[in-house]
């Protein structure tokens, strides 16, 4: 079996302005895998999920996401559709949004877009997902109003409805109560299975990818090694 | 006078058309303002204006004009900056604020123009509006409205959290740059309506009531125009028929929104438990 890279890193130099966070960095993620990465706070975790991403564009080195080189701005927005991204958990603002509205919000760009209104085939998805988290008995209650856990949830779906190949992860299971990160990572491993998703994810604490990834690496002094 | 004599004069219709136009349309942005963290940033328009306005006289040209070039350069600006020097939009907002205000106090020293006619600006009336203004009002009004209503998901989208946004392919900073644009410009205008003291409460006290019983973006734009409107036109008319000055009706109309929303939002919490 020829295994296939998802995502493949060179030589990538990173960082904001004249502070790097990545000094030559390597990677490659094969299709199917769930790839933890440990490190300190402040080693580039973060910093490297936003590349995959295109959030932000390497000084040096080259990456490819599904085959594609990440080159130009306008690759890194369009390989956004193949991804689907759980930020870190953030205190959501005063705005009210349902939980319907929130995981909505990943179509976008995939199923509706500028000029083009949610479609039924849109909001159907939102829905099979909603049950697939287990969230439909508050598809319209106010995230902000939400536990941790569920907020998190939220995030998962909202990556799923995008019907991503890659998913990335930042911190799932960190900043929640010890019975919401057991849901979590069972979450996390269910989806995964049933959506063949390939996974990275990133946390300052191994222990919270012990048990949801096949291998894990470690982020340290801008490279990452094997532990 | 009842308020049906008041109405069948040409000067108060404008006044009525354009706080209806005002509560409607410029309100709405006080959604944003509130969403950004943006509530520094109407100082700052307003020291901007000012520096404009002694740009605009030193140079010969009426203050109005250079007041109003300078709040659209610097919300054009604003986004950028804030990004360039890595800066939260409403600290950019600070730097902004003082810088133009020092510049504008130097030149008002050196090249000696009479700093008065500049802070005249700043004292509207609604009263005093003129047909172009009720245009200028009228088509900004549509302009917000038509740019909510098209642009719907993608500013729900910023609003909620700008950089998941930008995550999802949204050109988020693109968007909000625009927001902050249509900002100023509804700051603009209402300075000219009701006067630099009492712009929050045309464009921040309706979102604010608002927001505080709204359970989703549309219900709190439509709850802002509608706040807007009643505050706004209840304020003018109040105004005309017990003789009050308009501003003040205006703005005490709002904060009477602010607590009567409070006090449902409380009403409709303790009922839930
Ligand atoms: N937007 C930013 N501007 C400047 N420096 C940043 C920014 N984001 C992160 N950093 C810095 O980059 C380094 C790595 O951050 P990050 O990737 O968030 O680490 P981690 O996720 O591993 O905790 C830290 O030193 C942090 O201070
Ligand atoms: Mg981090």
């Amino acid at each position: 079996m020829t295994r296939e890279a998802v995502v493949e890193i060179h030589g990538l130099v990173a960082g904001y302005g004249r502070h790097q966070v990545l000094q030559q960095l390597d990677l490659t993620v094969w299709r199917g895998e769930a790839l933890g990465i440990a490190g300190n706070n402040g080693a580039g975790k973060t910093t490297l999920l936003k590349l995959i991403l295109g959030l932000i564009a390497p000084q040096e080195g080259y990456m490819t996401v599904l085959g594609r080189m990440l080159d130009s701005s306008r690759v890194r927005r369009l390989m956004r559709r193949q991804i689907g991204y759980v930020p870190q958990l953030h205190t959501p603002g005063k705005m009210p949004v349902s939980v319907h509205d929130a995981v909505l919000m990943g179509r976008w760009g995939k199923g509706f877009g500028f000029f083009k209104r949610p479609s039924l085939r849109d909001r159907q998805k939102v829905t099979e997902i909603l049950q697939e988290i287990g969230m439909s008995h508050k598809e319209w209650q106010e995230v902000h109003l939400l536990s941790g856990g569920e907020q998190q949830k939220v995030s998962i779906g909202r990556a799923l409805v995008r019907e991503a190949p890659i998913l990335l992860l930042d911190e799932p299971s960190t900043y929640l109560d010890h019975g919401s990160q057991t849901e979590i990572v069972e979450l996390i491993r269910a989806v995964r299975l049933k959506h063949g998703l390939s996974l990275i994810m990133i946390s300052h604490d191994p222990e919270h990818l012990d048990v949801m990834s096949d291998r894990i690496l470690l982020l340290k002094n801008g490279r990452l090694e094997e532990r | 006078m009842s308020l049906f004599d008041f109405i069948a004069i040409p000067l108060f219709q404008k006044a009525f058309i354009g706080a209806f136009l005002s509560g409607a349309g410029l309100s709405l942005l006080g959604v944003v303002i509130l969403n950004l963290n943006l509530t520094t940033i109407r100082f700052a328009l307003m020291h901007i204006a000012l520096l404009g306005a002694a740009i605009s006289m030193v140079l010969g040209f009426p203050p109005l004009a250079g007041a109003m070039a300078g709040i659209v350069i610097a919300s054009l600006l604003l986004g950028p900056a804030g990004d360039f020097l890595n800066m939260d939009t409403g600290v950019s907002g600070v730097l902004f604020m003082t810088g133009s205000l020092g510049l504008a106090f130097l030149i008002f020293y050196k090249a000696g123009v009479p700093a008065m006619d500049a802070f005249a600006l700043f004292s509207g009336s609604i009263l005093a509006l003129s047909t172009f203004e009720v245009w200028v009002i009228g088509g900004l009004a549509v302009l917000i409205i038509l740019v909510f209503f098209l642009f719907y998901r993608e500013i729900q989208m910023v609003l909620f959290n700008q950089e998941l946004a930008e995550s999802l392919g949204v050109p988020a900073k693109g968007i909000r740059n625009a927001l902050l644009l249509l900002t100023g410009l509804a700051i603009g205008v209402n300075i000219r309506m009701v006067g630099v003291l009492l712009i929050d409460a045309a464009v921040l006290l309706p979102a604010l009531a608002a927001l505080s019983i709204a359970k989703s973006l549309r219900g709190a734009l439509l709850l802002s125009a509608v706040f807007g409107i009643v505050s706004q036109v209840g304020g003018v008319a109040f105004s005309m028929v017990y003789d009050f000055p308009s501003g003040a009706s205006i703005t005490l109309a709002a904060v009477l929104m602010v607590c009567l929303a409070a006090i449902y939002g409380y009403i409709v919490k303790t009922i839930r438990r």
